[in-house]
């Protein structure tokens, strides 16, 4: 799979939810570049460029980041931390995409420096509506920083 | 006045008188001794012409004997005998001189002459009777006898006849006497009367005479009286005549002076010896008059004096008494008391000074009888005024005796003592009002003690100097022992006194008695060491000063209390408490494991319950869309089916966990404006209202202390369920207000919905407990549970009342109650109940 020009990276450890996630962005032709990452590590080294993805450059990450919460190895909370820990990934927009509701994931995780945090909806409608609105939101609507600045970025991390 | 015979006087005369009797007694004795001797000079005395007859010798010696006997003299043996013998030789001598005077007078020859002796004729000279005694001496003896037979009686006017007789025999003897001196030879010619006669005649005459000085001529005799003094003075005068008469005697027998020459004489002697005696008896009358008038005018002034002092005495009625009880003298003061004026008391019966009972029982007439009987008579009585009313006095009665021990009255000392006894009444009653103030004391006294020694507190007061006034019964149990007489610095010792560890000896000047006694107010424990306990006994002593009315200090008081058993119980309470809060922890951490595992629990649950029926809801979806036209009907309303399942599947997990997280959510109180609350649940609910026709009467509610997130989900709940219940009603009408019940602010949410029957209203706050079936109200039967437990945890409570098809109101408390003020610029907490 070309690991370059990814819009979406979709951190979902289980299979249904990667499915039923693919195939709503799928039918609303929201994302054609989706890499979908199982874990937290896989999707950590897919973002810093590490191990299996070491043939990556950082100079093109997703567009937007989606998180599942409840993950194997590094859970979900673990990798937004590293995500916006880390002057080179901070700037990409993480929606957390989780079933739970529970106030302190949602309270950790705005302040981890997530940019969205959304309950995925038992109701399959509900749910295409929320997957689609994320996606136009993010994607078309959202106007993503300029990646190619480096120089300008490095400045404005050094202010 | 007593007249007081002079001493050396009566001495002289009495000694006379018995030398009289004894020279009668003798000449008589001699006289018969001469006759039957036959010695004629025995009985003539050389005179040789007349001689004493035996019979008048006999005379004498009885006369003499007579007199001697009755003479007066103290302590006589046998009184009655000597007088008989003494009346008996009178009797006889005056029988013999009657008899012999009868002879003379009537020529008779009775022989009386011849009785005692014949006398011898020889010795007879010419005279016709020898034997018989002359008519003179036969008188004088009939006279001496009859006065010596009477010599004690007296008449009725007071005379003494004795006396007269034997100088009328004196009188007849003095004529013998004389005639003898003027000249023996004419006295023997014409006189039959023998020398010895007539001189013991005159002497026994006179002796006999003096033989009583208490009265008559021997009384006047020896008396210190002026009369008495003249007499003596001028009795010599009696003898001038006879002086007188024998010098004219002789001068005119020797012939020397003419007859007229003897008179002038005579005259003139007896004129210068009579004006001599005059002369003399005259200054010792104006001499005694002299003295008598000192005395008198002495006696005057000394009487004066006593009136006056009698009279000065105001307090005291001083008064006298005749012997019949007759007032004689009244002082001022008996004037004062009794209201009598001497005028009209003087002379009146005394008895009038008593009271009429006192009177009639006879008392005046006792009262002088005890007073003579015991020499002195004294009582508190009462007395009557003369204005009749009746007083208290103090009477002394003492009867007056003159000097011979003659009754002359009685004096009478009353003194008014009716104020004296009203004060002695007073005294008295005063005495018993004491002494019944002094039994409420005693028995307030007892009450105290009895107090003390029931109070379950040692209690123990102590002096400035700090000896015990207190000590209750409980304090010697607590002790002991009992108060003990010892100074402050031996109590420790001696009651065994330690610090609270047990083994110090407690310091003595910290003992908490002794630091009251300073003025400390202190409560310490401390430890006894008890005689009777096996263990020591732990005090609790507090210990204050004690002051006065003044606020000095006076001493200190001590309250003791066992706390042993106290101690103990502490002890394990301690030792319980500490179990307690070691157990507490352990649970604390059990529950706090739990807890954990819970939260692990419906946080797992949100996700893994969760995403099944995310993917059941989502494939089915997917088949239907995807395989719809090769899907028959039936197959197809079987996905719906699943699809609907699924969906409230998804409901039942959210509210589920809604629940659980209220009940982990911590309470956060804050000054909360439920009007915007409920506007902001109403805004929610808006969506729901479409197409209905919904009435929202929402009242001024106030401003509470509450968590404003747990309560909103309360509003929201109730208010979701009215418009769900309502939802059958043209017109839906949805109220919220509140009311204060008992201080408690109470909130209604009230609509006009199908409502239930409180038959069933235990069943409406159980969880998934629901009073309608799902096709026609949905729900999942935790929306009210969840109620509750938010009310709960706010510490108040919920109820509901409904009524089939009438409508449901449901009732809720936050444990507030006062409304909080809430002010412009923010909310803040106020109070809450």
């Amino acid at each position: 799979m070309n690991s370059e020009g990814i819009d979406i990276l979709l951190v979902e450890d289980n299979q249904d939810d990667v499915d039923l996630t693919l195939h709503t962005l799928r039918r609303e032709k929201l994302a054609n570049h989706i890499f979908v990452a199982r874990d937290g590590e896989e999707a950590l080294d897919f973002l810093f460029c590490r191990g299996a993805f070491a043939h990556r450059s950082l100079d093109h990450p997703p567009k937007l980041v989606l998180l599942d919460l409840k993950l194997p190895k590094v859970d979900g909370m673990e990798m937004l931390k590293q995500i916006k820990a880390d002057r080179r990934t901070k700037v990409i927009p993480v929606v957390v995409m989780t079933s739970s509701k529970e106030e302190r994931d949602l309270v950790a995780s705005y302040h981890l420096g997530a940019n969205s945090y959304i309950q995925k909806p038992v109701d399959f409608d509900q749910f295409r509506e929320t997957v689609k609105s994320v996606g136009l939101y993010w994607l078309v609507i959202n106007q993503p920083p300029v990646m190619e600045d480096k120089q300008h970025l490095a400045g404005l991390a050094h202010d | 006045m007593n007249d007081h015979p002079e001493p050396r006087l009566v001495k002289w005369l009495s000694i006379f008188a018995s030398t009289s009797a004894v020279f009668s007694a003798v000449v008589g004795l001699s006289g018969l001794a001469g006759w039957i001797l036959r010695i004629p000079s025995l009985t003539t005395w050389g005179t040789a012409q007349v001689t004493m007859v035996a019979n008048t010798a006999a005379c004498f010696v009885l006369l003499g004997v007579s007199l001697w006997l009755l003479r007066k003299k103290e302590n006589q043996s046998f009184p009655w005998a000597r007088e008989l013998a003494a009346k008996t030789a009178a009797a006889i001598a005056g029988m013999v001189g009657l008899l012999s005077l009868a002879e003379h007078l009537f020529r008779l020859a009775l022989g009386i002459d011849q009785f005692l002796l014949v006398v011898p004729p020889v010795l007879q000279t010419g005279i016709v009777r020898p034997g018989l005694m002359s008519p003179i001496t036969a008188g004088a003896f009939l006279l001496l006898g009859v006065a010596l037979l009477g010599i004690d009686w007296r008449t009725r006017r007071g005379r003494w006849p004795a006396q007269f007789l034997s100088l009328a025999a004196g009188g007849l003897a003095s004529f013998g006497v004389l005639s003898f001196a003027f000249d023996p030879h004419i006295y023997a010619a014409h006189l039959s009367l023998a020398l010895p006669t007539a001189v013991t005649l005159a002497v026994l005459s006179l002796g006999l005479v003096c033989a009583r000085t208490e009265w008559g001529l021997g009384a006047l005799l020896c008396s210190q009286s002026l009369g008495g003094s003249l007499a003596r003075r001028l009795l010599p005068a009696a003898f001038i005549p006879m002086l007188v008469g024998w010098i004219r005697w002789r001068i005119t027998a020797a012939g020397l002076y003419s007859e007229w020459s003897t008179v002038v004489l005579a005259a003139l002697t007896t004129m210068f010896l009579l004006a001599g005696l005059i002369a003399w008896a005259a200054v010792a009358v104006y001499r005694n008059d002299v003295e008598r008038r000192k005395v008198e005018e002495a006696l005057d002034e000394s009487q004066e004096r006593f009136r006056r002092l009698l009279d000065g005495v105001k307090d005291y009625a001083i008064y006298m008494l005749d012997p019949e009880g007759r007032v004689i003298s009244w002082n001022e003061g008996a004037a004062h008391i009794q209201g009598y004026r001497s005028k009209e008391i003087l002379g009146r019966h005394f008895s009038c000074l008593y009271l009429p009972e006192d009177r009639a029982a006879g008392k005046p007439a006792r009262e002088l009888q005890e007073s003579l009987a015991k020499g002195r008579f004294e009582a508190q009585a009462q007395r009557v005024r003369k204005d009749g009313s009746a007083f208290w006095v103090n009477v002394v009665i003492a009867p007056m005796y003159d000097d011979s021990g003659v009754l002359r009255g009685y004096s009478k000392i009353a003194r008014d003592i009716t104020e004296r006894r009203r004060a002695e009444e007073r005294l008295a009653e005063q005495a018993e009002k004491l002494a019944c103030s002094r039994q409420a004391l005693e028995a307030q006294t007892r009450m105290l003690k009895l107090v003390l020694d029931s109070v379950g507190e040692g209690l123990i007061a102590a002096d400035q100097e700090g000896r015990f006034l207190i000590w209750n019964d409980c304090a010697n149990k607590l002790m002991g022992r009992g108060a003990a007489d010892l100074p402050s610095e031996q109590w420790t010792p001696h009651y065994k006194v330690f610090l609270p560890d047990g083994i110090t000896p407690y310091p003595p000047d910290r003992l908490p008695l002794v630091r009251a006694l300073h003025g400390e107010s202190v409560q310490v424990e401390l430890m006894i060491e008890h005689p009777e306990r096996e263990n020591r006994v732990s005090l609790e002593v507090s210990a204050r000063p004690m002051k006065d009315a003044q606020g000095n200090l006076c001493g200190g008081v001590a309250i003791l209390r066992d706390i042993t058993q106290q101690k103990a119980n502490e002890r394990e309470i301690r030792e319980l408490n500490e179990e307690l809060e070691h157990r507490v922890v352990e649970r604390t951490a059990q529950l706090a494991t739990a807890n954990k595992e819970l939260e692990a629990f419906s946080y797992s649950v949100s996700h893994d319950l969760r995403a099944p029926l995310r993917h059941i809801s989502g494939f089915s979806q997917m088949l239907v869309e995807e395989f719809g036209s090769s899907l028959d009907p039936t197959a197809q309303k079987y996905v719906e089916r699943i699809q609907a399942g699924t969906q409230k599947m998804g409901l039942l997990v959210d509210e589920l966990l809604n629940l659980a997280r209220v009940g982990r959510h911590a309470l956060n109180r804050q000054a909360t404006k439920l009007n915007l609350t409920v506007a902001e649940v109403v805004a929610i609910l808006q969506p729901d209202t479409a197409g209905r026709q919904v009435e929202w009467i929402i009242a001024d509610l106030p401003a509470v202390e509450c968590d404003p997130v747990l309560v909103k989900q309360v509003f929201q709940n109730l208010l979701a369920n009215a418009l769900k219940f309502t939802r059958p009603r043209a017109h839906a009408v949805i109220e919220v207000s509140h009311k204060e019940e008992d201080g408690q602010l109470v909130f209604r949410v009230r609509d006009n919905g199908v409502g239930f029957s409180m038959k069933y209203v235990d069943k409406l706050f159980g969880v998934f407990q629901r009073l309608h079936r799902t096709d026609e109200f949905e729900g999942t039967g935790i929306g009210l549970v969840t109620v509750q437990r938010i009310v709960h945890k706010h510490g108040g409570r919920v109820w509901a009342e409904g009524e089939l098809d009438k409508g449901a109101a449901f009732y809720f408390t936050l444990g507030v109650g006062k409304q909080v003020e809430t002010k412009s610029n923010g909310v803040r907490a106020g109070g809450q109940s």
